[in-house]
């Protein structure tokens, strides 16, 4: 017991831009665990897409040693949370690793309704909070408010609140004193069956998967047989260590002690964030409480442009896969786009990632359809029909009742747009539950709406209508029948596939114009006439024409603009390339995303 | 060896608010120096032994508007073309000239040295237009120097003009038409503005604030001009051009048949042993250049391949109305012209863009002439 002591785990709650990952910087520069001059800006970001979203995706973490006042050694393990509320249970499984968590508050702006969220998460798991009011140096901050705040809306005492400056290094020593001090050490026992937490893990090309642990009970060290509770499969450690942020090796990891395990694990797939992990020789009788598997919410059928680029894309998202457990995929073929996959994803967010690292890192070109939920189909006969894709709604006679997953809604704003929330959540089918006073100026609303409403663009909207002010948080309540009806988009007289869409009934003919309108601005003329048309069964709702294109600009053409020209074909013929042929009329890649972006 | 020679002047007495040629207004000063400059660089070319082993068949004077050099200006010019270079016997001499700058008198100097063709840029005989697109003319002065081509009886001449203007309609284009083809010339280039980014109407395009006639408008301007021009007796040879009888445009024709010619002067390119290559833009650079060194500053170059060769020649041969002939693209090529392209002919013809003739040439379809582009995408490469 005495050993554990002189543990401390914790995690940094923030917004994203309230400086969680600088203050993160500030504590290891100052404990030694890395010299200034090793110190990259922001190490806990490490990969590029975060540092440039300024969000973190994939959880570290990282051990720090600190001499405190008192003349003790002290163990610091500080646990990187995702700042997002796609990876929500991610979070709640980092808290699960800790005791305690720093609630790093922005002094000029207050709490937002993410922040919030993961506060609340941290206080089911009985987290000791320690308020930090961050960016004290700069001339807007408002400590003051922000505490009381903080008081009011948590109910967290703030007397000790430390100013800070992350920044500047300003209250570092008092934080590192006061999780010390405040943070409970954890508990457990090393004689105890093993209990294991992964709170995390990624691919490592060498070494296979990495597993981010936190050991609850027993311990842990190389040679041992262990087994995977959830997914029940065996290996033998390779490996134990520690984050100092690079990987260092340890003979042993014991009871209240953070660390990594490997052992020659192939996919992430294996290690499910929450899992427990046990001694195979000597197994607990039962694994640690929470674990669920995480489950797509939000689907998109993803296809290579170039349909010879088929094997790349299923290669690269194999590759993802292998650091992303989360995501889904499954071949589909679309009448539209030929061969691709059915991708499953957490939220819009993790979607939008998926999609760069495929450019960026794998250099694939792909057309995306419409995001859309996971729809349950009761059909007459009985028979429930689970629907990740519009395409494969059957035909209306044939159903008795569609339901669509709902989500509870926290929106943090100042008061002085209530009114503008509230009727972009109205235009969203939302249902107002409650609103509370969280200061005399900025309120939180609470609503029950559609899942399918969010993920369109309503995150983009609420921030600019409320000029960025606005904060957003949600979780799913599940699922509730609604008048929803497939609406099939005609161009040139046939339904494309990859355009169909799922839509409230009364929204049909507004959201069929909208689309129909933008197609046509998006869609070249060709030599021919196209309509194109919104359908509900044979029912056509609206129509747009793209009359045909009937002339070049037929001009000049002197020695000089013969390269010129050349040129000016070559591109065009290369931009004909990467549309899609459907029927007789080239489609963009922009025309499948057309459902999603409906200028307002 | 046969080819074309062009030579820029690259001044004009006022810039048109579409022109993105490289012209501009200068003083007289800069002119004579210029005029120097280019006299070394056609020494240079003159000297070469690739120049020297070429009958020159056609010469063009372009611009920018040669037609504002002094009559000293253009006669030296003139004398020191012929002193360098030699041409055929029935070669032909075409001079740019806008309406106003071309006196009686220098069309008398240039037809004594040689010029037999001559090619105004009249654009329209609407004044409200002419004044919208920054012509530094009217029509009146435009017709004062068509009575002056008329009395110096030219037998070869063009006029340009421009459909598609802001604020034109079918009307005054098609009354501009009419009476272009009163006064009888023996060429007429008819051209579809093409708004250019850097011009002044690109900026108040992107502004907003250019009110082009629509597609469909400009579409009717050019089934107006076709039929006007058919029941004149033009013949329509190329995309953008008509003529009477023997009087197709030659110099032009070696680019559409993507032959080889010299260009000299800044913004001049040439095609010479499958070397494409133009010479600087600048006016200061180039007479700069000229004062301090012996070789042509050349700023982009490019050595095409049989196969760059192969497509252009498709590309351009297709704006022209007879096509291009299989024989021809075969020996010149060494290829089999419809195994190659059996694909692309098959779609087009399936189309109806294409049609093979009786004497062996592809070329496009009468509905398919205003559609060019599209049709020759056909022919690229995937």
């Amino acid at each position: 017991m005495n050993r554990m002591k002189h543990i401390r785990n914790f995690c940094i709650i923030a917004h994203i831009d309230h400086g969680k990952s600088t203050l993160a910087d500030r504590l290891i520069e100052y404990t030694g665990t890395l010299s200034s001059r090793e110190m990259e800006n922001q190490i806990l970001d490490s990969m590029d897409l975060e540092r440039e979203r300024g969000i973190t995706i994939k959880l570290k973490s990282v051990r720090m040693q600190y001499i405190a006042k008192d003349g003790q050694i002290y163990q610091l393990n500080l646990i990187d949370t995702p700042g997002h509320v796609d990876f929500n249970y991610e979070v709640s499984r980092s808290l699960n690793a800790c005791e305690g968590a720093i609630l790093v508050v922005d002094a000029t702006q207050g709490i937002e309704a993410q922040t919030l969220a993961n506060v609340y998460l941290a206080l089911e798991h009985n987290l000791e909070i320690i308020p930090v009011i961050n960016k004290i140096d700069l001339p807007s901050a408002e400590p003051e408010r922000v505490k009381k705040e903080i008081e009011d809306v948590i109910g967290i005492d703030c007397s000790n609140a430390v100013l800070a400056s992350a920044k500047e290094g300003v209250g570092i020593p008092e934080i590192l004193e006061q999780i010390v001090a405040l943070i409970p050490p954890p508990k457990g026992d090393e004689k105890e069956p093993l209990q294991a937490l992964i709170f995390d893990s990624h691919y490592d090309n060498y070494r296979g998967v990495i597993c981010y642990i936190r050991v609850v009970q027993g311990e842990l060290k190389a040679g041992m047989k262990i087994l995977l509770m959830a997914t029940n499969k065996v290996y033998e450690v390779l490996e134990v260590g520690t984050f100092r942020p690079s990987m260092q090796p340890l003979p042993v990891l014991q009871a209240g002690e953070v660390g990594y395990v490997t052992a020659t694990i192939r996919t992430v797939q294996d290690t499910r964030v929450g899992d427990t992990i046990t001694d195979a020789d000597h197994p607990a009788s039962e694994p640690l409480p929470g674990y669920r598997k995480a489950t797509p919410m939000v689907f998109t059928g993803i296809y290579p442009t170039e349909t010879s680029e088929y094997p790349a894309l299923r290669d690269a998202l194999e590759k993802l896969q292998l650091n992303d457990a989360s995501l889904s995929f499954e071949v589909e073929t679309s009448i539209a786009l030929g061969f691709g996959f059915r991708c499953g994803f957490l939220g819009l967010l993790h979607l939008e990632i998926v999609q760069e690292r495929l450019d960026r890192h794998y250099d694939i070109d792909i057309i995306t359809t419409a995001p859309t939920v996971v729809y349950k189909v009761t059909k007459t006969n009985g028979e429930v029909l689970i629907l990740d894709n519009p395409s494969q709604v059957p035909q209306p006679t044939e159903i008795e009742k569609i339901e669509e997953p709902y989500v509870k809604a926290t929106i943090l704003t100042p008061d002085t747009y209530i009114g503008t929330v509230m009727e972009l959540v109205r235009e969203r089918r939302g249902v107002f539950d409650h609103m509370e006073y969280l200061d005399p100026h900025r309120v939180m609303l609470l609503y029950v709406l559609p899942l399918s409403e969010i993920i369109y663009d309503f995150f983009d909207q609420l921030k600019s209508r409320t000029r960025g002010y606005a904060s957003l948080d949600y979780e799913l309540t599940g699922y509730q029948e609604a008048d929803l009806v497939k609406m099939d988009i005609l161009v040139a007289g046939d339904p494309v596939d990859a355009l169909a869409v799922i839509v409230h009934r009364e929204k049909a003919v507004s959201r069929g114009r909208a689309i129909c309108e933008r197609l046509r601005k998006v869609i070249p003329r060709q030599q021919f006439e196209i309509p194109i048309q919104a359908a509900l069964g044979n029912k056509i709702i609206a129509r747009e024409t793209i009359s045909a294109y009937r002339k070049d600009v037929l001009a000049k053409c002197y020695g000089g603009d013969i390269t010129r020209k050349r040129k000016l074909l070559e591109k065009q013929k290369e931009g004909k390339k990467k549309m899609r042929l459907v029927g007789n009329v080239e489609l963009p890649q922009d025309a499948f995303m057309a459902v999603l972006k409906i200028d307002k | 060896m046969l080819a074309g020679l062009y030579v820029h002047i690259p001044f004009c007495e006022s810039k048109c608010l579409y022109c993105d040629f490289a012209s501009g207004v200068s003083s007289q000063e800069t002119i004579e120096v210029y005029l120097r400059a280019l006299e070394r660089e056609m020494a240079y070319y003159a000297a070469d032994d690739r120049v020297k082993a070429i009958q020159f068949e056609t010469l063009f004077i372009g611009g920018g508007t040669p037609s504002v050099l002094s009559i000293q200006q253009l006669a030296r010019l003139l004398e020191k073309i012929h002193e360098y270079f030699h041409f055929q016997e029935q070669s032909e001499w075409t001079m740019e000239a806008n309406p106003g700058s071309l006196t009686v008198d220098k069309i008398r100097i240039a037809q004594n040295l040689g010029v037999n063709r001559f090619s105004v840029g009249v654009q329209s005989f609407d004044n409200t237009l002419l004044k919208r697109i920054g012509r530094g003319h009217t029509a009146e002065e435009a017709r004062q120097t068509l009575y002056g081509i008329q009395s110096c009886d030219v037998k070869n001449w063009n006029l340009d003009f421009i459909y598609g203007l802001p604020g034109q309609t079918l009307h005054q284009w098609s009354d501009t038409l009419q009476e272009a083809i009163k006064w009888q010339p023996s060429h007429l280039s008819l051209y579809n503005l093409i708004v250019e980014e850097g011009t002044p109407f690109g900026f108040m395009q992107d502004a907003g604030s250019l009110l082009l006639p629509s597609e469909d408008e400009q579409y009717a301007m050019m089934e107006v001009a076709d039929a006007l021009m058919q029941k004149a007796g033009y013949e329509h040879y190329e995309i953008s051009n008509y003529a009477k009888a023997g009087f197709q445009c030659k110099h032009n024709l070696l680019y559409w048949q993507n032959r080889e010619y010299l260009g000299v002067g800044t913004s001049a390119y040439s095609f010479l042993d499958h070397h494409r290559f133009a010479h600087t833009s600048s006016v200061k650079e180039y007479i700069h250049h000229w004062q301090e060194h012996n070789s042509p500053l050349v700023s982009e170059d490019e050595f095409t391949t049989p196969d760059i060769e192969l497509t252009e020649t498709i590309l351009m041969g297709l704006r022209l109305m007879q096509g291009v002939s299989y024989q021809e693209v075969n020996r010149r090529f060494g290829i089999h012209f419809q195994e190659r392209f059996r694909e692309a002919i098959a779609t087009g013809i399936q189309r109806q863009w294409l049609e093979e003739t009786s004497q062996g040439y592809l070329r496009l379809t009468p509905q398919a002439i205003p559609i060019g582009n599209q049709v020759s995408l056909l022919f690229l490469k995937d």
